[in-house]
């Protein structure tokens, strides 16, 4: 039967893996279609590399594909599922490649506060394009710190403050209990604040 | 609370990851704690700062990578069986054109030829032009131990172990032949085969016949069908894989001309203080 794209818009990850797996090819394409930017940032944030972070959501729908038959919609999530797959791709890919090497965050800060300080506008007030250079001197920071934390940790706060899942959820993507989900994200917060101290706190 | 676990659960609290009774006893703390409540202050100041790492839009040929790789996942994981060889597909439609001419000319056989009736002639059989009288006669037999001549059919008996025929035309061996009996007249209620001539079948049998001729054509239509899908799908196959390796050659094209363009210039002074080195 054919699907206008009304209808698709409605149906929900689950109904779309049940056509999917009914045989029908495109109930994927449309998956895909819907996932592909917070997985491909999922994978960015963890491996730090655009083109390989393409590559790995390739993979793990390609994954998804092949034991597609062994989702059972009735009884999980499928972003769950989804993001159990991706946690599996990505931690095997960082422990069969080298570990780039990490940014220096002292380095980092002090460009960071001369961009900042020194520009005419600081006293003023920020420009956008300030703004926006600030924004892109953060992001660089913030990836080498999360680049600095254990995969574990990483992956639960990745997963907590950029996909939005909730602490169950990343619960069964990690396969741990809840309360050790709540000590991951803890820890990983205490070692960020730890390196971004001198950036975002004053002393 | 002690503070230690005050602030994994302040941590979790910020993330909506509490009960009702427990961000109660968190709030309880925190209003006679400074240092736990500086520390809720940060952690929420460390997620506004998080936040400010926006997410980025990946390549956007990836989707349609996507699907052709997947297509292409898909048709490997074909048995190696469905694939059949070109010659089957000029056979099978061959046999199927056969078949359905077969069906057809039975057919309009069937729809031409007159209903058989049975009739009267066909019934003086030879065993009925027998006078009645002879039905009455006793059957003649022979004796039992009378041996067939060797030039009479004989009929031959397997030999139990020995694996050889034994022909039963003479000897002590020689079966007494059974007493012939002229048998009466077949009569024309029981079956049908007898008394219609062959060339004709009856209709039962021809329905039969069409119905075995439909399922056969049928089936060679089906073996057709699939034999012709199959190619279709070889040759999809082959242009998708042509299709991944242009693909594949463009991308390391434009990589080189990247890195080509990224590479600092080498200056001539290198060169020249390589030569004088030599000379020291």
């Amino acid at each position: 039967m054919m699907q206008t794209a009304t209808n698709r818009a409605r149906e929900t990850d689950e109904e779309l893996m049940a056509r999917f797996q009914a045989g029908d090819s495109s109930a994927m394409e449309e998956l895909f279609a819907r996932f592909q930017k917070p997985l491909f940032n999922f994978f960015f944030r963890m491996v730090g590399r655009r083109e390989t972070a393409e590559d790995l959501v390739q993979e793990t729908f390609l994954k998804l594909c092949r034991f597609g038959h062994t989702f059972r919609g009735s009884h999980a999530k499928f972003t769950t599922w989804l993001y159990s797959v991706a946690g599996n791709q990505c931690r095997d890919y960082l422990r069969h490649s080298a570990r780039r090497p990490e940014t220096s965050l002292g380095e980092l800060e002090e460009n960071v506060q001369e961009n900042y300080s020194s520009h005419p506008d600081a006293a003023a007030g920020n420009s956008p394009v300030e703004d926006h250079l600030l924004r892109l001197e953060l992001r660089a920071v913030l990836q080498s710190a999360i680049d600095s934390l254990p995969e574990k940790e990483r992956s639960a706060i990745v997963l907590r403050e950029y996909q939005g899942l909730e602490y169950k959820e990343i619960a069964e993507v990690l396969g741990c209990p809840i309360g050790s989900v709540k000590v991951l994200i803890f820890r990983a917060r205490q070692r960020l604040r730890e390196r971004l101290k001198g950036m975002l706190f004053s002393a | 609370m002690r503070c230690k676990r005050a602030r994994i659960m302040i941590s979790a609290s910020i993330d909506g990851g509490l009960s009702r009774r427990e961000e109660s006893a968190v709030e309880r703390h925190l209003s006679r704690c400074a240092a736990c409540a500086r520390e809720k202050a940060e952690l929420t100041h460390l997620q506004d700062a998080m936040a400010l790492w926006a997410d980025e839009e990946p390549s956007a040929w990836l989707a349609e990578n996507f699907a052709h790789r997947m297509k292409a996942q898909q048709e490997k994981r074909q048995p190696a069986a469905v694939r059949r060889p070109r010659w089957l597909v000029g056979t099978a439609a061959a046999g199927l054109a056969t078949a359905l001419l077969a069906f057809a000319i039975l057919v309009t056989y069937q729809l031409q030829a007159p209903p058989v009736q049975p009739t009267k002639t066909t019934l003086e059989t030879p065993a009925a032009t027998q006078p009645a009288a002879e039905m009455a006669k006793p059957p003649t037999t022979q004796p039992a131990v009378k041996p067939a001549p060797d030039a009479s059919p004989s009929v031959a008996r397997p030999d139990g172990d020995k694996g050889t025929w034994t022909r039963l035309t003479g000897g002590e061996n020689a079966r007494p032949r059974p007493p012939v009996v002229s048998r009466p007249p077949r009569s024309p209620k029981r079956g049908t085969g007898s008394l219609i001539s062959r060339g004709t079948p009856a209709p039962a049998e021809a329905e039969r016949i069409v119905l075995k001729n439909i399922a056969a054509a049928g089936f060679a239509n089906e073996r057709a069908t699939h034999a012709v899908t199959d190619e279709l799908g070889e040759a999809e196959l082959a242009v998708n894989e042509s299709i991944e390796r242009v693909r594949g050659t463009l991308r390391r094209a434009v990589d080189v001309l990247m890195a080509s363009y990224a590479a600092p210039a080498i200056e001539d002074s290198e060169t020249t203080d390589s030569d004088k080195g030599g000379t020291l």
